[in-house]
């Protein structure tokens, strides 16, 4: 009986360790600078030196209720340390926050950056942090955004 | 047409280099970029030494301009980074300049030149910003003189602080036109030839670095700041004798440059009149400083108690002094001695010999206000007045007293003889 046991468990640890995810880290996922891009009729957009590409009219009909004039719009798109991506565009309420998942990218958070829409808005990359700076006006201080929202202290 | 593309990229460097503070990464990037691009293009249709030397002046302005944004430039440009770009820049320009067979010197010399005229550039912007916060500072003063006058109250550290202002802001005009002036020789340096043997293309791109560099506007703003600087009301009368100095100083340069620049806008449309205009706000300077000169010069005489009827010029200003030497020299005979002696003293004592004749009457004879036989006439009414009060020194009577003792001598001798 003690054998059998001891079989089970020496079976089971074998099996466990050959389950286990390996882990690299640390991973460094960030851009330095941020790609503006304009979605082509169908609303793809490609950034071409990191190769992402996806379609964006589900976005943009989730901040404007609109997703008709796909191609007038500049989106800003960064990625940070972790791998999220950051997007925006000028008018935008909002910095979407999407995670990478099996083909497609899920939102993790919606941040309220400006009630009126944004103006002219830029990313900066400031690890760990993004920073969202207004490039018509430049004194205004930056906001430096998490994955989860306006960092404390960072909001304007 | 590629001088043309370099004035727009320093242009574009300018406006970027003074817009916004918070700037987006992306951005500067992108302009890193677009101005490598251009240059590169710049390069590849340089056809002369001097335009390999504009690039490379180009170049150097780029690399002060980007070298604080290394880390970024090194992490986003792909696949070189900023150090690599820019060595590759600098290839490019080098195998260029072979192909031109442009010689190593003519570039350093002429990039060094160039490197010279931003300087100048730079020091005349500065220069200007801190006489237009004098110029303020001036009005600020002589407001605040103003109240203080009204509630009688002494305000000595504020027409201190007047003075201090002006006398920088006069100092400030000086080196400022200096620089301009300087600014243009360089310029024109920069070719080693005269204008008149220049070719079409050679002139247009000295039109193109004139306007570039504002020399006009900057030659208009001198003077234009100079008569504001005139109009101020709390100049002292050595004041005048400095502002008649450079403003002489200034009309001969441009008597130098002038035409040079003229044959240079000869055939352009737009800048054409501007040299005639520059020389209409001159003649209008030169005229306001006559004016001021002769007023400070009558304010001065006035002040060691010679009031003089209204003089213009020189030959008025000459026969107006001399006419009151004569009056003061005929009413030695009414007056008291000691009286004249005084008035002629103060004369002297406070405004001959410390402004009038160290100062004024050189500035006034190199300026062309009065003619040497003028200066001369001055001087001697001046000798004249001082020998009318001068008392006979007891020497002389003494020597007199011999010279007539001795004659009644030698006369009693020869009588006794007889």
């Amino acid at each position: 009986m003690k054998t059998t046991l001891a079989l089970f468990v020496c079976v089971l640890l074998l099996q466990l360790t050959g389950c286990s995810t390996l882990v690299l880290k640390p991973v460094d996922f960030s851009w330095p600078i941020e790609s503006a891009l304009q979605p082509d009729a169908k609303g793809n957009v490609t950034e071409q030196r990191y190769q992402v590409n996806f379609n964006v009219k589900a976005l943009l009909f989730e901040e404007l209720k609109d997703s008709t004039s796909v191609t007038k719009h500049t989106l800003h798109l960064l990625r940070d340390q972790a791998g999220f991506y950051f997007v925006t565009a000028k008018g935008f309420k909002h910095v979407y926050v999407f995670g990478h998942g099996d083909g497609n990218l899920t939102l993790h958070k919606k941040i309220l950056v400006s009630e009126k829409g944004l103006e002219a808005p830029a990313f900066n990359q400031r690890a760990p942090n993004i920073s969202l700076i207004n490039e018509k006006k430049g004194n205004e201080p930056p906001v430096l955004l998490t994955k989860d929202g306006i960092m404390e202290g960072g909001k304007k | 047409m590629r001088t043309f593309k370099l004035v727009a990229l320093l242009v574009l460097l300018a406006i970027f280099s003074t817009a916004a503070q918070q700037m987006s990464d992306r951005a500067i990037v992108e302009k890193f970029s677009k101005t490598v691009k251009d240059l590169y293009e710049a390069v590849d249709v340089a056809k002369s030494a001097f335009d390999c030397a504009d690039i490379s002046a180009s170049i150097e302005a780029l690399k002060k301009e980007f070298s604080v944004h290394k880390d970024l430039l090194d992490r986003a440009l792909y696949p070189d980074d900023y150090s690599k770009t820019i060595a590759n820049l600098e290839g490019r320009l080098l195998v260029r300049q072979k192909d031109l067979g442009v010689i190593e010197t003519q570039i350093a010399r002429i990039a060094e030149l160039e490197s010279q005229v931003r300087e100048l550039s730079g020091k005349i912007e500065d220069l200007t910003k801190e006489n237009e916060k004098l110029f303020g500072g001036i009005k600020n003063l002589q407001r605040a003189h103003q109240l203080n006058m009204e509630a009688a109250a002494a305000d000595r550290a504020t027409i201190d602080s007047l003075t201090n202002v002006v006398a920088r802001l006069r100092s400030n005009l000086k080196e400022r036109d200096a620089l301009v002036f300087a600014l243009l020789d360089t310029l024109f340096m920069q070719y080693d030839k005269d204008v008149a043997s220049m070719s079409d293309v050679e002139k247009q791109g000295v039109s193109v670095r004139l306007e570039r560099r504002n020399v006009l506007t900057n030659i208009k703003k001198s003077i234009s700041d100079n008569l504001v600087f005139l109009q101020s009301t709390s100049l002292s009368a050595n004041d005048y004798v400095e502002i008649a100095r450079q403003n002489q100083r200034f009309a001969s340069q441009w008597k130098g440059l002038g035409p040079k620049i003229s044959s240079i806008y000869l055939s352009g449309k737009q800048k054409k009149n501007e040299p005639a205009v520059i020389d209409s706000m001159l003649s209008t300077w030169s005229a306001k400083v006559d004016e001021a000169t002769w007023r400070g010069l009558a304010a001065l005489m006035a002040k060691g108690g010679v009031q003089l009827s209204s003089f213009a010029n020189g030959k008025e200003f000459t026969s107006c002094f001399s006419a009151f030497v004569d009056a003061e020299i005929k009413n030695a005979k009414n007056e008291p001695d000691d009286v004249l002696r005084k008035r002629f003293n103060t004369f002297n004592d406070e405004v001959w010999q410390k402004d009038i004749a160290p100062a004024w009457l050189p500035v006034l004879m190199e300026s062309g206000k009065i003619t040497a036989d003028q200066k001369a006439e001055i001087e001697k009414s001046h000798d004249s007045w001082e020998k009318a009060v001068t008392p006979v020194s007891p020497i002389v009577y003494i020597l007199v007293i011999f010279v007539i003792m001795l004659f009644l001598w030698s006369l009693g001798r020869r009588m006794r003889k007889k």
